[in-house]
């Protein structure tokens, strides 16, 4: 059987952190297309920032 | 102005619920949770009002391992504490007794000026803990606020009704339960969830607030859920062609069921 890696429930714990946070904001984003754009270029912005943070891969930094 | 919100968290709302049959409690092992839709209308308010009047923001919830999820969610939209009450001994707790336990517990917090809750719970619904919370704090309960304002040491709120609103006012300390349409709570940002991850949860267990089995528990409990069972199911809907007279076999139909 596989082991799991020390890492694994941090890590864990912050992708599922980070996919609510993404999810979180389109959610808000697309309920906001009609009637809010400044809402929608917010969430849009969110989720550029979380993923850009996930796309640099600075994992140590994620586990702090 | 130090603002606690008691909220509950809850199983995913992507998961059918389960009864187990033997206790009559939802069975939550193992299951994804999130922060009840309802206590984040609450942690949304209080935010609301310590970025306007400056303070801070408690989150207290009462539950399993799992219920750091949902502290960590209200952390990360901006709480700036979380306490889990957590231990075995609360299991098959009645309303009286989580009340009595989120009690026991802002009493060990520092000093607070307001406590919201949310109006009900969305996997129980009972709609009864916040004014059994208010009685043990001996706060003046203002329920149901669709909006809330402070002004010193004022709070007032609009009390929604079937036929509009109510104002109420109390002095502070108090407790205000918010309906979930008062807010559209924020969602957490990148930065909420890296400062969040860096707080640490107080917890307290039943003998560290000084409760004991006559206190909490499914021993102390005096409520039981006796049956719990699916709603029966609907019947077909009568379908009305429009021929010309539709409207009159509506009007027919409705006044044989006696509506009008």
């Amino acid at each position: 059987m596989v082991e799991a890696a020390p890492i694994t429930y941090k890590l864990d714990e912050y992708l599922k952190d980070i996919v609510q946070a993404v999810y979180s904001a389109c959610a808000v984003g697309t309920a906001h297309v009609k009637d809010d754009p400044k809402a929608v270029d917010q969430a849009l912005q969110d989720c550029e920032e979380v993923l850009g943070t996930v796309m640099e891969g600075h994992v140590e930094e994620w586990l702090e | 102005m130090h603002v606690v919100v008691c909220g509950k968290v809850i199983p995913d709302s992507s998961v059918t619920l389960q009864i187990d049959p033997d206790t009559k409690r939802i069975q939550r092992k193992d299951l994804p949770h999130e922060l009840d839709p309802a206590a984040a209308s609450a942690v949304e308010e209080a935010l609301r009002l310590t970025e306007a009047h400056g303070g801070t923001v408690t989150f207290v919830t009462m539950g399993i391992a799992d219920a750091t999820i949902g502290i960590r969610r209200a952390l990360a939209m901006g709480a700036t504490a979380g306490v889990h009450l957590h231990d075995e001994a609360f299991a098959g707790s009645d309303t009286i007794g989580t009340a009595k336990a989120l009690a026991a517990a802002i009493k060990r917090l520092p000093a607070f000026d307001l406590v919201i809750c949310g109006t009900e719970s969305s996997d129980s619904y009972s709609g009864i803990v916040p004014v059994q919370l208010a009685h043990f704090l001996g706060l003046p309960p203002l329920t149901f606020a669709k909006q809330v304002s402070v002004d010193g040491s004022t709070v007032t709120v609009h009390r929604q009704s079937e036929t509009g609103y109510t104002v109420v006012k109390a002095q502070l300390p108090a407790l205000v339960s918010v309906t979930s349409g008062i807010n559209e709570p924020r969602y957490p940002q990148l930065k909420g969830i890296m400062a969040a991850r860096k707080i640490e949860i107080q917890a307290f267990r039943a003998g560290d607030l000084g409760l004991g089995p006559s206190d909490v528990g499914s021993n102390a409990a005096r409520e039981r859920v006796l049956t719990v069972g699916a709603p029966p199911e609907r019947a077909a809907g009568r379908v009305i062609q429009d021929d010309g007279d539709g409207g009159k076999q509506i009007a027919d139909f409705l006044a044989s069921i006696g509506v009008i």
